[in-house]
């Protein structure tokens, strides 16, 4: 699904990644950790393009990104979610219409439109808040929403940089465990960040670990065996949120499977 | 627009009087080409006859100038039809001659001459003997009030031209101006829309609109401002030069000129929407 070969990147003659070669496969979730300045972000912008390598190969779900053209960015990111640590949102619109932002580009009729939205919404148990502002709207209710823009599109890969960053332990741990039903809903995950509970999460719920130092990849752990205990915790996650949340997302098959 | 009304009245409103300067020259331009060509301005000499001068002697003298190398065409005008022509061209007065002969007015001769001659006839011996021919009481040269017309006409318009350069060069950077600020003001919203897969044109389609919007409603509001200025100054104006207008009215810009004006204003301020986002908004 994300394929990395050898890539480079500097910004003005230093470099942020040195050299990365990663494989992704479809329905993996790799933690990508390492310091502040390691190169995480650096690696997460050239996923959804909004860098080019400076050397190296880059695809993702097959389509090379360093013979793309600007035009095709669009279509490339449309299948990619992100989350961000500072979320993106837009404060004085309702969590609807942020949702509501990722669809409204496909060109759909507007009822098609609030449709997908809410039930984006429903998945994240956040439907009842449908048309609170978000500015009025917890941290954690607010990365929820962005989670809902992330995946409205039901895109096969998401990529979460420091999403947990703005978040108290309990909704940290309530946002990871979205994560993880997401990921078992079968899109391909990836989280970058330093935060030590995320690891802690990930590596008990089996996900990959990538270990970013300096721009350099150190190690990429192999998948563990996923514990029962932890399918008690994060099943039904939306279901729990949400209880007449019966419009859940499909999460699509990734692409390429 | 929505979200920055003052902004948008501010930009509509410079337009509006930057295009109102433009749109007074050539109102004025194309009043006084049209006056120019209501007085028959291609009617450069009028040959007055004497009174009571016999028609074979009349027809003689048209036949003659008619002959002549220079001259276009010749039309005999008689003491009747002079007085019609008077009686029109005094309009709403034309009650003034009311119990006045229908004769009393001279015949004449009008004759057009070919580009060039006028200009140097006033000074070539044949005018001179043409004004001592016998039946023939007075030569006017009319074409200098035509010349004098056509040359403001031709002032008008080039003041004209150099003015809406410098208004479309100056609209275009309002109408720049005011999209730059709203992608500033939308800057986050810009950038979020990049980040979900929004295409450059689903982007700036809102702005373009925006543009072409603000170069259309100024324009329009140029227009309106315009025609309440000329309803204010046509009764001044009109008073002022009498019946030199009376022939040819004072007008207004036709409709279609109008509507033209306006699809005009809103190419122009699409251009300038166009110019200010290919450089500010990038996927």
């Amino acid at each position: 699904m994300i394929v990395l070969d050898g890539v480079w990147k500097s910004f003005a003659g230093a470099p942020a990644l040195r050299g990365v070669s990663l494989s992704v496969a479809a329905g993996d979730a790799v933690l990508l950790t390492g310091p502040s300045g390691a190169g995480k972000t650096t690696l997460l912008r050239l996923i959804f393009a909004a860098e080019r390598a400076d050397r190296g190969e880059l695809s993702v779900a097959g389509r090379s990104l360093a013979r793309l053209r600007a035009s095709s960015i669009p279509y490339v990111r449309r299948n990619i979610g992100v989350v961000f640590q500072d979320f993106k949102l837009l404060p004085d619109r309702s969590a609807l219409e942020n949702v509501a932002v990722a669809v409204e580009i496909l060109d759909l009729p507007r009822r098609d439109v609030e449709l997908r939205s809410l039930q984006a919404l429903g998945a994240v148990g956040l439907a009842a808040r449908a048309q609170a502002r978000c500015g009025s709207l917890s941290g954690g209710e607010q990365q929820r929403v962005a989670v809902a823009r992330a995946i409205v599109g039901e895109p096969a890969i998401l990529l979460c940089d420091e999403p947990t960053g703005n978040l108290d332990p309990e909704r940290s741990h309530d946002l990871l465990a979205l994560l993880d039903d997401i990921h078992r809903r079968g899109t391909t995950i990836l989280i970058a960040t330093h935060d030590p509970q995320v690891v802690d999460f990930g590596v008990a719920a089996g996900w990959r670990r990538a270990r970013l130092v300096d721009g350099e990849l150190l190690d990429v752990d192999l998948p563990v065996a996923r514990p029962a205990r932890l399918d008690e915790e994060t099943a039904g996650f939306a279901d729990r949120a949400a209880p007449d949340a019966t419009n859940v997302v499909r999460i699509r098959p990734a692409v390429g499977e | 627009m929505r979200r920055n009304p003052m902004i948008q009245l501010i930009a509509v409103g410079t337009i509006a009087l930057s295009l109102l300067l433009v749109g007074t020259v050539e109102l004025a331009a194309s009043n006084v080409a049209r006056l120019a060509s209501g007085w028959g301005g291609d009617v450069q000499m009028t040959v007055y006859l004497e009174d009571g001068i016999a028609p074979a002697r009349a027809q003689q003298i048209a036949a003659a100038l008619g002959k002549l190398p220079g001259v276009e065409r010749v039309a005999s005008v008689d003491s009747r039809e002079a007085y019609q022509r008077l009686r029109r061209s005094l309009g709403a007065r034309a009650a003034l001659l009311d119990g006045v002969e229908d004769s009393f007015l001279p015949a004449s001769i009008e004759v057009a001459l070919k580009p060039g001659v006028a200009d140097v006839i006033r000074a070539h011996p044949a005018f001179e003997r043409l004004r001592h021919t016998a039946g023939v009481e007075d030569v006017d040269l009319m074409g200098d009030w035509s010349a004098r017309l056509r040359a403001m006409e031709t002032l008008l318009r080039q003041a004209g031209l150099a003015v809406g350069l410098l208004v479309l060069c100056a609209c275009l950077y309002i109408v720049g101006s005011t999209i730059r600020l709203g992608v500033f003001a939308r800057r986050d919203e810009i950038e979020i829309l990049k980040l979900v897969g929004a295409t450059n044109g689903f982007v700036k389609g809102p702005f373009l609109v925006e543009g072409a919007l603000q170069g259309a409603l100024g324009t329009a509001l140029a227009g309106g401002l315009l025609y309440g200025l000329f309803r204010l100054a046509q009764p001044r104006v009109e008073s002022a030069l009498g019946s030199l207008l009376a022939a040819s009215p004072l007008t207004f810009f036709q409709p279609r000129e109008l509507v033209l004006a306006v699809a005009a204003g809103a190419l122009l301020g699409l251009a300038g929407s166009a110019l200010a986002l290919g450089r500010y908004v990038k996927v």
